[in-house]
């Protein structure tokens, strides 16, 4: 057994720590193209390193901050629209790509020039797409997504490129944990037998999860060690027979699933047809959001994707409300506790996430 | 303004001869208009300068994806109005958008709304009511009294009992022939309190 303390799951000075050195610095996702179905939309993803408009002018994609560069006001409140942004404030008005283009009385008011101001833009973010998925940086010089996520994790989620079909499913719903909770849960091989015995467990084989682990106890050096790429079982009962009417990304027989560290989890149950993003976005250290997008693929037609995604999400109702049930639990303990946790050796990529965290950030 | 139009993309199974038995009214002129459909939509615009009323869209099964954008552009064109309730011959009440496939066969107090697709061999049974955006595939039986929800999805070869209703966004797969005046209620979208939203529908 190896200890962890409990500090790092409700004190605000660790949460503000993990802002600036991860979340403001790391590859997040942040929608994908089902969200900006037209040649001029937008999608505004709420990080926790601010309001990020995504935004598409025909082919080209630009993320930058919901904020406008007079006062600072949010150009838009709504999570999806046309990329025609007017300040309500005073009316200031920006290009889809975030080029400030009119400023109403600006030479009477403001003295200024159009011919100059018009060189201003919204605050960037760095945005990149591995698929028809985006993923933002919150810096303007960014590391390389590469750096973030291995050959395998990239390759996987470029083979959704141009698939993704429009119509999506979404859902925004408050938790009360702390982000790293839910993560290390995910990773957690062990609890799907105990916690999800009617539910994840009669649906995907989780016998390796029950053999000796093999324990790698050397230090985290590298970023792409902290995000995963696997095929977690044959799916025990392939009970998806409307594959066949939808492009498929993969082979159509394994249990997928991307763990990218830091906050979003990417399983896909059926071989590449229908892919379940869950963004555990961090709010603050007692409280995360979690975000639901459903995506499937585009299809022939034949069968609606609607009841599709309904059934999943009534089935990720279940696996997640256990989860959601025990984390809770967990970090209700935790908040009323100085005690210290204690994690076997088969969490031992839990534990090495945490000494990287306790080297990287906290000491 | 009295041109029909038939978009035909599929001649080699569902024909003009999908649409036997519709009598239409004299002065009206059928017009076929064949349209080749991809994948990069580039071809949608052959039909925005059209003129005349649009009956129905003949496509093959996997025409539906486009139905959607096809609907859109019709609907917005104001030289092509919709069809409505025309008469088969058998007086079924269809709505306008909607298609019926080979052989069906339709009661005459049956009902069927708008820009729903009903495949070959079909049998829809008396007083029944089939909602908007359904898909009953090909052999689907719907029993007499039957009421089918929007945007219900019925696959190939499942019978649905007498007077049962089948609520909206559901998806039937199992033959439910056996079971008279089943209730399947609409899919909960309820997520813990909050509310899960379908896009670009």
């Amino acid at each position: 057994m190896e200890n962890l303390d409990y500090k790092r799951y409700y004190n605000s000075d660790n949460f503000d720590l993990e802002n600036k050195k991860i979340f403001s610095k790391l590859w997040v996702f942040a929608c994908s193209i089902a969200d900006l179905p037209k040649h001029n939309s937008y999608f505004l993803a709420k990080m926790p390193f601010g309001e990020i408009i995504i935004s598409r002018e025909g082919d080209y994609f630009s993320a930058f901050h919901n904020k406008c560069l007079h006062r600072g006001h949010p150009l838009v409140t709504e999570q999806r629209g046309e990329s025609n942004f007017v300040c309500p404030y005073h009316n200031w008005c920006y290009s889809a790509n975030g080029g400030l283009t009119h400023i109403p009385g600006d030479g009477d008011f403001y003295f200024a020039d159009k011919d100059e101001y018009t060189f201003e833009r919204l605050q960037p973010v760095s945005i990149k797409r591995l698929g028809d998925f985006f993923f933002i940086n919150a810096q303007e010089n960014p590391l390389a997504i590469e750096e973030q996520f291995n050959s395998e994790i990239i390759s996987n989620l470029e083979k959704t490129r141009d698939k993704i079909g429009a119509i999506s499913l979404s859902l925004s719903l408050p938790l009360k944990f702390n982000w790293k909770l839910i993560f290390e849960n995910l990773r957690d091989p062990l609890h799907p037998i105990y916690l999800h015995p009617t539910s994840l467990t009669q649906e995907v084989d989780f016998y390796a999860s029950q053999t000796k682990p093999v324990v790698n106890e050397d230090p985290i050096i590298s970023l792409k060690e902290l995000s995963s790429f696997s095929r977690d079982g044959d799916l025990r009962n392939v009970h998806a027979p409307y594959k066949n009417d939808f492009m498929l990304c993969d082979n159509g027989e394994n249990y997928l699933n991307w763990l990218l560290f830091p906050f979003t989890h990417i399983p896909c149950p059926d071989g590449g047809a229908l892919y379940s993003v869950e963004n555990y976005v961090p709010v603050s250290a007692g409280e995360t959001r979690f975000d639901l997008h459903l995506y499937i693929t585009k299809g022939t037609g034949k069968t609606s994707p609607i009841p599709i995604l309904y059934d999943w999400l009534m089935k990720a109702k279940v696996v997640l409300g256990e989860d959601f049930d025990a984390v809770t639990a967990l970090q209700k303990l935790i908040e009323q506790s100085d005690q210290q946790q204690n994690l076997g050796a088969y969490e031992h990529q839990n534990l090495r996430i945490n000494q990287f965290l306790d080297s990287y950030l906290y000491e | 303004m009295n041109k029909l139009v038939n978009i035909l993309v599929d001649k080699s199974r569902l024909s003009q001869n999908a649409l036997l038995g519709v009598s239409l009214p004299a002065d009206v002129q059928s017009s076929i208009v064949e349209l080749e459909i991809d994948r990069l939509d580039n071809q949608f615009n052959l039909i925005a300068n059209l003129n005349g009323l649009v009956l129905n869209l003949v496509s093959p099964e996997t025409f539906s994806l486009y139905r959607g954008k096809l609907y859109q552009i019709l609907s917005s064109n104001k030289n092509i109005l919709p069809f409505d309730n025309y008469s088969s011959g058998q007086d079924v009440r269809v709505a306008r958008w909607s298609f019926i496939g080979e052989n069906s066969n339709i009661s005459s107090s049956a009902k069927v709304g708008l820009s729903t697709y009903i495949g070959p061999n079909v049998v829809i049974g008396a007083n029944s009511k089939i909602g908007n955006f359904c898909w009953l595939g090909e052999g689907v039986v719907i029993a007499p009294g039957a009421v089918i929800g929007n945007n219900v999805t019925i696959h190939d070869g499942v019978r649905i009992g007498t007077g049962s209703q089948i609520e909206k966004f559901n998806e039937i797969r199992q033959d439910l022939l056996a079971n008279t005046n089943l209730t399947i209620k609409s899919i909960q979208t309820d997520f813990y309190g909050s509310t899960a939203y379908i896009h670009n529908v």
